[in-house]
Order: structure tokens, then sequence, then C-alpha cells
């Protein structure tokens, strides 16, 4: 059942699919402006946080959270190479708790410590 | 009898008998499942069969007891009837079978609720927030901000705009667009009230309850268009926000989302 676990991972290795050579097809049917391409370079890696064994459970609101502040965590005492802890809690959260303390931080009304 | 199986009538079979072709959404008078899309959907279809065995089993005995007893303790028959209070055999008996019965009946039943459980290190995270009345859906994997996630609400299409072979009271103009043979972790939240996330094809069902990031794993098995509905009450229009997921080979699913992020 949910132990299947050989065969998506032989797909993930493979997603890693720069962005230009998927939109090659379409590219050449309607030529597009350089701006827009200068736009493509986005890579799309597929990926995402990880299982988490911290957070086994069904509910995840927990994980979302600490995710959060594991970022600003980094952010406040590395500095730098924190986009790992970003992508993660981006991943979980909904957009909406996440920009809603994101006001409360700019307010000074945000509950954790970093 | 010549030719009596020709494409044609092949073709008008699946107009007369819908059913034949695969079903991925409710029908009317429906009466078993839908086809099943992932594993879980499977072994939900899987156990429901195997428990029917044993159903099936223990209603014909009862019906045979019932029958033996009301023929042979009439009055007219059996005007004097046995006194036996006691007799171990037959109850250590009828409680170890029983018993027994439970057990075949528990194990797979027990396998199947852990294996819905686990979360295999998943490839894809979207999100599916209830609202009322429609639903909202995040791709946030692919964005390096926090306001830069493909971000779109799903709405039912009303009955007066559907085109020709579209469903009523299912289609929606926006739909969850997930990729088949791929890890998938959905995260289910609302921002209002209780909702629930349901597909029955995917063996899908998860209520959305505010506060709360419930996850649940998918993994499809083919392609496909897959429609379910909320399934918890949450007011006047409940029944008009329905979900529809489809399914589309991972290719498919990059392009996608590279033109969801040149939109942003």
């Amino acid at each position: 059942m949910g132990n299947s676990v050989s065969h998506a991972e032989a797909v993930e290795e493979e997603v890693v699919v720069s962005e230009e050579v998927v939109e090659a097809a379409p590219a050449e049917a309607e030529p597009e402006p350089v701006e827009e391409e200068a736009e493509e370079e986005i890579e799309i890696k597929i990926g995402t946080a990880k299982f988490d064994p911290r957070f086994p459970t069904t509910n995840q609101a927990k994980h979302c959270y600490t995710r959060y502040n594991e970022f600003h965590k980094c952010e406040a005492e590395a500095g730098a190479d924190c986009e790992k802890f970003g992508k993660a809690y981006r991943s979980i959260c909904p957009q909406e708790w996440v920009l809603k303390w994101n006001e409360q931080r700019e307010e000074g009304t945000w509950a954790g410590k970093y | 009898m010549k030719n009596f199986v020709t494409p044609g009538r092949v073709c008008s079979s699946f107009v007369i008998f819908p059913t034949w072709a695969i079903a991925d959404a409710a029908e009317p008078w429906q009466l078993s499942f839908q086809d099943p899309a992932t594993p879980i959907m499977q072994g939900l279809i899987d156990l429901h069969h195997d428990i029917f065995f044993f159903m099936v089993f223990i209603l014909l005995f009862v019906c045979w007891m019932l029958f033996r007893t009301v023929y042979h303790f009439s009055y007219d028959k059996n005007p004097i009837p046995q006194k036996i209070i006691h007799g171990t055999t037959i109850e250590i008996a009828w409680t170890i079978t029983p018993s027994i019965i439970l057990m075949f009946i528990a194990i797979p039943s027990f396998a199947l609720l852990y294996s819905m459980d686990e979360l295999t290190d998943p490839s894809i995270t979207i999100k599916a927030i209830g609202h009322q009345w429609y639903w909202t859906y995040e791709y946030s994997d692919y964005s390096s901000s926090d306001d830069q996630s493909i971000v779109y609400d799903s709405y039912m299409i009303p009955e007066d705009d559907l085109d020709l072979g579209q469903l009523r009271l299912l289609e929606v103009d926006n739909r969850v667009v997930l990729p088949i043979n791929t890890h998938i972790r959905v995260i289910i939240t609302s921002a209002d009230v209780l909702h629930s996330w349901a597909i029955p094809s995917l063996g899908v069902k998860c209520d959305a309850v505010p506060g709360r990031l419930n996850q649940i794993s998918v993994f499809l098995k083919r392609e496909g268009v897959f429609y379910g509905q909320c399934s918890e009450l949450c007011g006047a229009n409940h029944g008009f926000m329905p979900i529809v997921v489809e399914g589309v080979s991972l290719e498919n699913y990059i392009d996608w989302v590279s033109n969801k992020l040149k939109e942003i």
C-alpha cells in the first residue's frame, strides 16, 4: 500500500528538469519576446519538505509553526543559507497563516523568540 | 447473428451502460464504488469485498438457524420442548468461532488503517483550504518568497454555464492538477467552518478544520479526472463546492506549474 517507495524515489531523481527543456515546444510554436524568455530561467525542481519524525501525526499545524520559527532562528543566528528552512515552511504552511505571522512580526506582536 | 459485435454497437453500449467506462464521478442510482485510482482505494474496495464474504456467510447461517427453529419448534410438532440449560461444548464452539471470524476481519482492517496513515516521503505538497463556499489550492514548493506561491480558488460551474458533457454540480472552474506515480502530501485546512475534502476514486475523505493542518498522502496510479464533493455540512452552499482532481503525467504537471508560475 503506502509502502511502495521505490518507484517514486526513482521518479524524484529524474525529475530535476530545467524549465527550458520543458518549454522548448511551446516556444517553437509561438516565438515569445526576449523578456519572457528571461523569466523562464526559473528551474522547476520537484521536491518538498521531507517527512519529519518530530511530527508523525495527522495534524501538521505544529510542524508548520516550528518550521517557520526555524527559518527565523536561522536568519537571526546564521543570517545566510536559510532558504531550505524557508522552502520547508512555505510548503507546509498556508499562505494566509504566514502573511498573518509576518504582519505580527512587523508590528512587534509576534509571540515567538525570533 | 453475423457481426453481432460491431464497433458501432460497442460504442452505443457505452452510451446506454455508461458504467462500463471508468467511473470517477458519482452516478444516478449508483450502488457500488467508483473505480479506484490509488492503492488506498483499491485496498478499501478489497477490504469491503473480504468483509462482505463473512457477512453473507453469517447471514445465511443465522437465517438457516431461524428457519429451522421456527419450523421444528412449533406446538403441533413438538408439544414438549427439551429442557437443556447447559452445554459446555457448544458454548465453547459459539464463543471461539465468532472470535476467529472477528480476527479475520480485524487483521486486514488494521493493516489498511495504518497504511492509510503512512506518509511515504512526499515529492509534492499541495494545500486545500476550505472556504464558505469554495476551495482554495496552494502549490508553494516552487516559490522563494511568501507571496509568490501558486494560489487559486476553485468554484463550481453554475448549471447555466455548463458545456455539453460537463457534470452538473460537480464541475469546477479551476481543477487541482496532480502528477501520477508520485507521492503527494495534501494538507487540508479551513479558513472559516468545518469542511471535508473527499474524492471517492482516490479513497480520500479528510475534514478541514480551522487552525488545524490535516495531512494525507495520495499516490495516483492512473491519469483521469476525479470528482468529489465537500463532505462536512458547512452552510447554505455546502452542496455546491465540489472538488475536481486532474491526474496528469509528471511532464504535463511540470508544464502546468511553469505556466502557472509565469502568471504570477
